[in-house]
């Protein structure tokens, strides 16, 4: 998940609006109130999202322990707890985005704690309406990405990587290594699917190619070219 | 220098707000650098468009900026040296135009001017050699297209109703003025934008199959640490450091490639294969003599010539040249060359003063 931002106060509010941060991060709140007012249905959004934040980052906390786990009573008790978690982050979305219909950054995370929970429907369409509130949307397009490989859209995922290639590599490259993921469950277990897998796996591979020559066209790889 | 100033401040208030801009970029572009005194319009673009293509912008009246910069040649002109309207040769080959706004200077050796409103005053009031041959004819200029209704409709739709001339101008007539007549151009050339090579549509479409195994190979090389090409040719437009709305990435870049004991200008090589000859004195007629030449540098460096180190040290083979010019030639972008022929430019010739 991307980087948050801690959150203080959430009870009282200024009149001038925070603002968030561009990486679906939490919401910056306000650090001294001159004045207690009501608050207004984009605040408790606000509030409701970066309650999501917070459970979405110990829901991942949770499933990545549960990875490492070789005790597999651990393992289990792990996966439970970020599932758990995970479905708090989703009721927390699902309110925020009620409340503040226009919020991509809550569009974006419902998606991705949809996914988490293998609602993967649910999951394409709030990223459908994210990159709707904000066309371009990086962060929406890849985790869409992953969302596509969870239901074996692979033609669509590999749209999502040249989506994000020409605008995010860093993204882009955290897309191509889920591909490589999926693509080593499905080897796998290879009745699991109808798709030809060695087809993927060259698409796989040109397109790491692809990204390591080309990286001296890229900002960054043009500056260090010619420091 | 007064007309340069005056191009850097003058006032645009009386043209209105200016509609929003819609670039057509190619995947993986970003939007130009765009000065703050000329915004872009659709209006400003297709005015800059016919000044671009018309010859009576030279003393000769049968030269235009299209002479030196044709479409079909990616806006080169397939000469060695180019020639001015008098048929005087000038000091360079005739920089292709592609992508020319997001250069960060512009010219073969100086790193100045740095915007093509700046760089344009050269070829129109260069006398030594002459170029275009306006300078001292302005006036007549302006009053040339101010009695033309198409222009001067044009330059009202670009720039709004006239009003008194600015301190400095050269000419005025109307809502003509040699400033709007420069903005326009620069303009219409910021919308030279080329990004549709079989090359774009291999890396940023996810076409595949559009690259024959050659030129997929050529790529390798061209990319790779022993062949180097890609140590000077990065970027987005394969010149090196660039400009956009973001910023510049770094300094312009210039090297010494072993054509010169200064450093000149890395081009860029998108539409390579239509822009011969080569190099800025135009010494190359083809892209394999331009690859022989960097296959032999490490003997010249032997020499004690100062190159710059990023270029290759490495020699090819006759199959690696091969590959290389058909990556090379993947760089070019069909559309790009027929999206912008003019197709009532009369025939331009040089000298015929």
């Amino acid at each position: 998940m991307r980087t948050a931002v801690p959150v203080s106060c959430a009870c009282l509010l200024l009149t001038a609006l925070p603002a968030w941060s561009n990486g679906g991060g939490s919401m910056s709140m306000p650090q001294r109130m001159p004045e207690v007012r009501q608050q207004s249905p984009a605040d408790l959004a606000r509030s409701a999202y970066n309650d999501g934040v917070r459970y979405v980052k110990k829901a991942d906390k949770a499933q990545a322990a549960s990875l490492e786990a070789k005790d597999p009573g651990k393992k289990d008790k792990q996966a439970k707890e970020a599932q758990e978690l995970y479905g708090k982050a989703l009721d927390s979305f699902r309110q925020a985005a009620s409340l503040d219909f226009t919020m991509p950054e809550a569009w974006n995370y419902l998606g991705y704690s949809s996914r988490k929970l293998g609602k993967y429907d649910e999951a394409l369409a709030a990223y459908e309406k994210a990159l709707s509130l904000k066309p371009g949307y990086a962060d929406a397009l890849e985790y869409r990405g992953e969302a596509f490989l969870g239901l074996n859209r692979i033609s669509d995922a590999q749209q999502a990587y040249l989506d994000l290639y020409s605008g995010d590599r860093g993204l882009a490259g955290k897309l191509l290594g889920a591909m490589k993921g999926w693509l080593a469950t499905q080897r796998a277990n290879p009745a699991s699917t109808a798709i030809n897998l060695d087809d993927v796996d060259k698409w796989i591979q040109e397109r790491a190619q692809i990204a390591g020559q080309t990286a001296s066209l890229t900002r960054a790889g043009t500056a260090a070219s010619w420091r | 220098m007064l007309l340069a100033a005056l191009l850097a401040v003058a006032a645009t208030a009386r043209a209105g707000p200016p509609a929003a801009y819609a670039w057509q970029l190619p995947r993986g572009f970003p939007p130009p650098a765009v000065p703050a005194d000329n915004p872009m319009s659709q209006a400003k673009v297709d005015l800059g468009r016919r000044l671009f293509f018309d010859p009576r912008l030279s003393v000769t009246g049968r030269y235009s900026c299209a002479s030196c910069h044709q479409p079909a040649r990616a806006f080169s002109d397939g000469r060695a040296l180019a020639l001015g309207a008098t048929g005087a040769t000038l000091p360079h080959n005739a920089l292709a135009l592609v992508n020319v706004a997001y250069s960060i200077s512009l010219g073969w050796t100086r790193r100045e001017p740095r915007t093509l409103e700046a760089q344009m005053l050269e070829p129109m009031l260069n006398e030594h050699p002459v170029e275009l041959g306006l300078r001292g004819r302005e006036p007549a200029l302006c009053q040339a297209l101010a009695a033309d209704q198409d222009y001067a409709a044009g330059f009202a739709a670009a720039f709004g109703e006239p009003g008194e001339a600015a301190a400095g101008e050269p000419c005025a007539a109307g809502a003509v003025t040699f400033v709007r007549i420069v903005r326009a151009i620069a303009a219409f050339e910021r919308t030279l934008i080329s990004g549709g090579s079989a090359f774009d549509r291999y890396v940023f479409r996810g076409e595949h199959d559009v690259l024959p195994a050659s030129a997929k190979r050529g790529m390798a090389l061209f990319f790779s640490p022993r062949v180097g090409c890609s140590g000077c040719h990065s970027g987005i437009n394969f010149a090196g450091n660039w400009r956009d709305a973001k910023g510049a990435t770094g300094a312009a870049s210039f090297a010494v490639d072993g054509t010169s004991v200064r450093p000149v200008r890395v081009p860029t090589l998108r539409n390579v294969a239509l822009t011969a000859p080569y190099m800025h004195d135009g010494r190359f007629a083809t892209l394999e003599a331009v690859l022989a030449h960097y296959a032999q540098l490490g003997t010249q460096a032997a020499r004690g010539m100062s190159l710059d180190p990023r270029l290759p040290r490495a020699g090819l083979t006759a199959d690696e040249r091969a590959e290389l010019v058909a990556f090379l030639d993947s760089l070019t972008d069909p559309a790009f060359v027929s999206r912008f022929a003019a197709p009532d430019e009369p025939a331009a010739t040089a000298g015929g003063g």
